[in-house]
């Protein structure tokens, strides 16, 4: 894989339409008129000094210590399927589970999908430098096929990244289609992790949809932002919703007492 | 509750004190500046408190109290129309007499250069001057009194009111100076009087005692005059009743009322028994003369017998006369006594009245006067100035200061501004709406804290990349 600049848009795959900010990529009557391409290249990605690698990096909490506590087995086969969500925008949502993403891949070996869903404020492709492209928002749509939106990051072949692709706004009901079961029938039999990247709880109650496609939720604060009322309103959404939590993710912690009150990390 | 509840209401319990101790303890820690700043102020007010208030003395004395006849006496017994008070006064009623607002108001109103001198602190500086040995900071704090003595302006405030008003805002400091008790069971009244000099603290208290003896001698003394008058009354009603005594016994020579009335009955009774006798012979008699008749009818006699009988005949009818005269004087002679001693009678309740009278008239006269002479003697003790309420211990004059407690005051004003600002602090963290420490949110939700992510500058330039987006 060559590296490219940040800004240039990835090259189109070989025989396939050019994808990036102005192609959609071939519709669903354009694909029953055209044969599928063959090995379709995924959008090339080969740089590690992007800010989100970096972050990751540069925090021994996201790159060491949050994967280990994700490593389960789903009990009735397949894979492990996470969501991560957080009550409102701003979190850290998606640099929390990309970290757990990649924490699982290079250190489990196994096949992680990373998939992000908030299609009204994209943020994945830019963080990882991969420029504009189709992602989930065009495989709900049905106008991309996945291996067009896959995107793979440096050498960790293990890890499959789906942004969210062209920012749009998500409906209601979105997350409860049968083409919504579709993606994620994809997404688990390319791995044995699949992380959701999900909409904030609070602003897109449609997250909950997702219930029967994921093992466990993990919630994401922030610290001196989020507060105890919208907490304990995400907690009782989730446990209304038959979902398991998996834990708390505390972001941007910064402590304002001495001696190490107050945190237990 | 079963085992299951117990358990839960502790788990409960310990999880909300729990949450209490974090409570606290984060908010100490997090506004520690904001508790040092408060405590801050607290001891600068503390120490402008201490060094603002002038020093304060008490002079103390101690009145004796012996209850007596004086304080026993009630108009009642005086006249003798009941008796003396079965329950002496006690000390209690003896303090809430002393300690009146007149008796204060007294004191005041006689004070010498008027109630605004008794008012006005002492002048802090009066031992301050060139060559005494008065410390640096000391001679400041008395500065401080003296400006803010000055700045009360009390003399120019007291200007604007009567004189009345004057009297009434002075009377109400005096007695918020001033205490008067006494312990239980003790005789001991103690007088303690407060002023910003030791001087000053004897002279008010020595007037105050003053004052408090003089209201006694007014209350308990004794004032025989308006009882002569009274006395004289008496004495004319005992008089007057043993007066008309004597004329109803005279009208009706009854100077010996008991003894003729015995008598009386005594010779009704040999009346009545003659008068039996005389009825038995006269009966005898009047029963014998049928039978002397028939013995003379009787054909069996003899002529001795006969010649008696015949004798007895003739002289039964005189003795049946006789005995019928005698018969019939001692019943109207009976009946004559008997209207006199029923006359005797008729006046005996009268009688006795007047007797009554007379005696319970004289009884009330020397009652009172016995009294009098009590009264005399005793307003005889009051001429010479002596009651029953004295001086024990004369007020004496304070060489130590008592307050102000400036160390506590120090201490207190410190303490107060850490409370407040702790206070501050606690109910500041207990209000915090946002999430700020994993182990609360932990705690609180109950779930397992995958991993706590500090705040970095890498972290920062990711929300950048974002922002710029």
């Amino acid at each position: 894989m060559n590296a490219l600049p940040e800004s240039t848009p990835p090259p189109p795959p070989s025989g396939n339409p050019r994808r990036g900010s102005q192609s959609r990529g071939p519709g669903f009557l354009e694909r029953l008129r055209k044969p599928r391409p063959q090995a379709p290249e995924p959008r090339p990605y080969a740089r590690l000094d992007v800010p989100l690698l970096e972050a990751i990096e540069s925090l021994r909490e996201l790159s060491n210590d949050l994967w280990p506590k994700l490593v389960r087995r789903n009990p009735r086969g397949g894979p492990t399927r996470y969501l991560f969500t957080a009550p409102h925008q701003g979190t850290g949502t998606t640099l929390v589970a990309s970290a757990a993403a990649l924490g699982l891949a290079r250190n489990l070996r196994e096949g992680v999908v990373l998939a992000e869903l908030n299609t009204e404020r994209p943020a994945l492709a830019s963080y990882l430098a991969a420029g504009e492209g189709p992602g989930v928002g065009e495989l709900l749509a049905g106008t991309a096929e996945p291996s067009y939106c896959r995107i793979e990051v440096g050498d960790l072949d293990k890890l499959q990244v789906f942004a969210a692709g062209e920012a749009k706004v998500l409906e209601p009901g979105d997350f409860a289609r049968e083409r919504m079961d579709r993606v994620a029938r994809d997404f688990e039999a390319r791995g044995q992790y699949v992380v959701y990247d999900a909409p904030p709880l609070l602003e897109y109650p449609g997250t909950l949809l997702l219930g029967e496609q994921v093992d466990a939720v993990v919630l994401v604060v922030r610290g001196r932002e989020t507060t105890k009322r919208e907490l304990d309103r995400c907690i009782e959404l989730v446990s209304q919703a038959n979902m398991r939590i998996a834990g708390l993710i505390f972001n941007r912690f910064e402590s304002d007492l001495p001696f190490g009150l107050g945190n237990s990390g | 509750m079963d085992n299951q509840q117990r358990d839960e209401l502790s788990r409960d319990e310990r999880k909300a004190l729990s949450e209490l101790q974090e409570t606290i303890l984060f908010g100490v820690a997090r506004y520690w500046a904001s508790i040092l700043f408060c405590a801050g102020i607290g001891l600068t007010l503390g120490v402008y408190l201490a060094a603002s208030k002038p020093n304060t003395y008490v002079s103390q004395a101690k009145l004796l109290l012996r209850l007596g006849e004086r304080e026993q006496i009630t108009p009642e017994a005086i006249v003798g129309a009941g008796p003396r008070r079965e329950s002496t006064p006690t000390m209690e009623d003896e303090i809430h007499l002393l300690t009146n607002v007149a008796v204060f108001q007294r004191v005041v109103a006689d004070y010498p250069d008027g109630p605004v001198a008794l008012m006005k602190p002492a002048d802090p500086l009066r031992h301050d001057g060139d060559g005494s040995n008065v410390s640096l900071h000391v001679r400041l704090m008395h500065e401080l009194q003296a400006y803010l003595i000055a700045s009360m302006n009390l003399e120019e405030g007291m200007a604007q009111l009567s004189e009345a008003d004057r009297i009434l805002a002075a009377t109400e400091v005096l007695r918020q100076d001033t205490a008067v008790f006494n312990e239980t069971g003790s005789n001991v009244i103690s007088v303690l009087h407060t002023s910003t000099s030791p001087e000053k603290a004897q002279d008010v208290c020595s007037r105050l005692v003053d004052a408090f003896l003089e209201r006694h001698r007014e209350q308990f003394s004794v004032d025989i005059e308006p009882m002569l008058a009274k006395l004289d009354e008496r004495r004319r009603a005992a008089v007057s009743a043993q007066s008309e005594l004597d004329r109803f016994v005279t009208e009706n020579r009854l100077l010996n009322f008991d003894l003729e009335l015995e008598e009386k009955l005594r010779a009704l009774v040999e009346l009545e028994t003659d008068h039996a006798t005389a009825e038995r012979e006269f009966r005898a008699l009047e029963a014998e003369k049928p039978k002397t008749q028939e013995a003379i009818r009787s054909s069996s006699i003899s002529s001795d017998a006969l010649a008696a009988a015949r004798e007895r005949l003739a002289l039964l009818d005189g003795l049946i006369a006789a005995a019928d005269v005698r018969r019939t004087s001692l019943d109207e002679e009976i009946t004559r006594r008997r209207l006199e001693l029923e006359e005797l009678k008729g006046l005996e309740p009268r009688l006795r009245e007047l007797a009554s009278a007379a005696g319970e008239a004289e009884a009330e006269f020397r009652a009172m006067d016995a009294t009098l002479r009590d009264l005399r003697a005793l307003a005889a003790l009051d001429l010479e100035g002596k009651s029953n309420l004295s001086v024990l211990q004369a007020p004496d004059l304070p060489i130590e200061k008592t307050g102000p407690k400036r160390l506590k005051l120090v201490v207190l004003g410190l303490g107060a501004g850490m409370a407040l600002g702790t206070t501050a602090a606690v109910l500041r963290q207990a209000f915090e709406r946002r999430l700020r420490y994993p182990t609360s949110v932990q705690r609180t939700t109950g779930l397992e804290l995958l991993a706590v992510i500090p705040e970095s500058a890498e972290v920062r330039r990711l929300q950048r990349v974002r922002s710029y987006i």
